[in-house]
């Protein structure tokens, strides 16, 4: 397996991590309009993900996970997927529709359009994070919902997006609301030459000589 | 009499979150759907004074549907719901027609200064 | 999951025996394949990613691909004594998960079923059990004492092939 702080420099991870905190406290504030209620966050972890590494990056484990994906247009095509714990979902419902019965296996439509709209807006968070970095054109498009194992909704992206470039960009960030703390993992699967695009863009924009 | 407004978005967490904040200050939401094909259809029967458009749908988009809607009615009224990083659609919208736009998630005052404002 | 227990992941192919236990966490449109020599009470599980090594380059891994994924593993049996011919082969996987994310006609779990039992079939392998297809993951266990596989969908039990 790579290792994953070799695909970076230096120079590139801070610059991740700039976007991660930028694009956790978008999500956040998102969030906390969302909700009603005021949202903190920390990044926990931002990173860049071999293929290889995702399951050891799940902890190996069959996480249940509402998943919510879309595609990415534009300059810098992807796939973006925001996982929220599926234990957290009914809970998650009750703060945006204000429905106390929702069975996390068996959402309402109401509740599913819900969980997409939330990660369709998180993911706007995100990307215009990006975007104030790398100036390239982002637009995620309509949202899909599966409820599943962690490692299966992954592994069915990969496979979907066959030889696209093999790594995913990783910003797990836990929003915290009063006492109760969730956990959102959002990752950028780009397609083949977008990472390389991306850091070029990242340079250029920063003003910066050379390749990063 | 309560100004009619058509609600066009492919959530229906989205629309059910805008016609909880409109009808709550006295407007009638008349139509909704769920992507922009539809929301022409509906247009030309309802006549709304109002349609507030999601840009991103299957079927057929916002930025399609405000075109299509401008030519029914060149005075349509149309407010554009755009998610955070979608700004630059935005901007297509209002070549297209499009009045004005809000950014979600929706704040309550933000959307009914917004209404008001296109309304006129 | 019983301590030992070891997982293939996406890409790799191994084998074991009596009384070892192997695994495949979080299966969405991959199909692994499973195969058990019972009078030797041996076998081993493939997990590849994509049908056809077909205009790909292999490069290291053979565990990538349906055709070259299934030639190492009765490869490696062999070396520890399983012809083909005292093989036995079950499937599970190739669910259709996306249905928005669905960029060709087929969707890519029945292409790799379909390879499977195409690659298995030229090799002489009998498919004597599956559990393919549908729109949920799974995970299994494959327990080289007797060569049953337990799969589960979303941590819950599913069907024992």
């Amino acid at each position: 397996m790579s290792d994953p702080t070799k695909l970076l420099t230096e120079f590139q991870l801070d610059a991740l991590k700039e976007i991660g905190n930028v694009g956790s406290g978008n999500a956040a504030t998102a969030l906390s309009q969302m909700v009603g209620k005021r949202v903190d966050m920390s990044v926990t972890k931002v990173l860049v993900l071999p293929i290889d590494g995702i399951a050891g990056f799940l902890g190996g484990n069959d996480r249940n996970v509402a998943a919510v994906h879309m595609p990415v247009y534009g300059e810098l095509p992807c796939t973006a997927l925001i996982f929220f714990p599926l234990d957290r979902i009914p809970e998650l419902c009750s703060m945006l529709i204000g429905r106390n019965d929702e069975d996390p296996f068996a959402l309402s439509e109401l509740g599913r359009s819900a969980v997409k709209e939330l990660g369709s807006i998180l993911t706007g968070a995100y990307l215009s994070a990006l975007f104030r970095f790398v100036h390239l054109q982002l637009i995620h498009g309509v949202p899909g919902l599966v409820v599943d194992m962690a490692q299966a909704v992954l592994d069915t992206v990969l496979v979907e997006l066959e030889q696209r470039d093999e790594v995913a960009i990783v910003i797990e960030t836990e929003f915290l609301e009063n006492d109760r703390a969730l956990t959102g993992s959002f990752f950028l699967l780009p397609e083949a030459g977008s990472l390389q695009k991306f850091f070029s863009a990242f340079t250029r924009a920063m003003g910066l000589p050379g390749n990063a | 009499m309560a100004q009619k407004v058509m609600l066009v978005d492919d959530a229906s967490f989205m629309r059910m979150m805008l016609k909880n904040i409109l009808v709550g200050s006295g407007y009638e939401v008349v139509g909704e759907a769920e992507n922009g094909a539809k929301a022409v259809e509906q247009y030309k029967s309802l006549k709304p004074d109002l349609v507030m458009m999601d840009i991103i749908m299957p079927e057929m988009g916002g930025i399609d549907a405000v075109r299509e809607i401008m030519k029914v009615n060149p005075s349509a009224k149309i407010l554009m719901c755009s998610s955070m990083g979608q700004q630059s659609l935005v901007v297509e919208a209002i070549q297209a027609g499009a009045k004005d736009f809000i950014v979600k998630p929706f704040q309550p005052s933000n959307v009914l200064d917004a209404v008001k404002k296109a309304l006129g | 999951m019983p301590e030992g227990t070891k997982n293939v992941g996406i890409a790799e192919i191994r084998t074991a025996k009596d009384p070892e236990v192997l695994s495949a966490h979080g299966l969405g449109s991959c199909v692994v394949v499973i195969l058990y020599d019972e009078v030797r009470r041996l076998g081993g599980i493939a997990h590849p990613m994509l049908p056809s090594s077909r205009n790909h380059s292999v490069g290291g891994n053979p565990g990538k691909y349906m055709d070259t994924a299934v030639e190492a593993l009765l490869g490696s049996l062999r070396q520890e004594g399983s012809e083909p011919s005292t093989l036995r082969a079950k499937l599970a996987g190739g669910a259709n998960m996306f249905a928005t994310l669905a960029y060709q006609a087929v969707p890519i779990g029945m292409r790799n079923a379909a390879a499977a039992r195409e690659a298995l079939g030229k090799a002489g392998v009998p498919i004597v059990a599956e559990d393919v297809g549908g729109t949920q993951g799974r995970s299994l266990q494959f327990t080289l004492s007797d060569g049953r596989v337990e799969v589960r969908n979303l941590n819950k039990p599913g069907v024992t092939l």
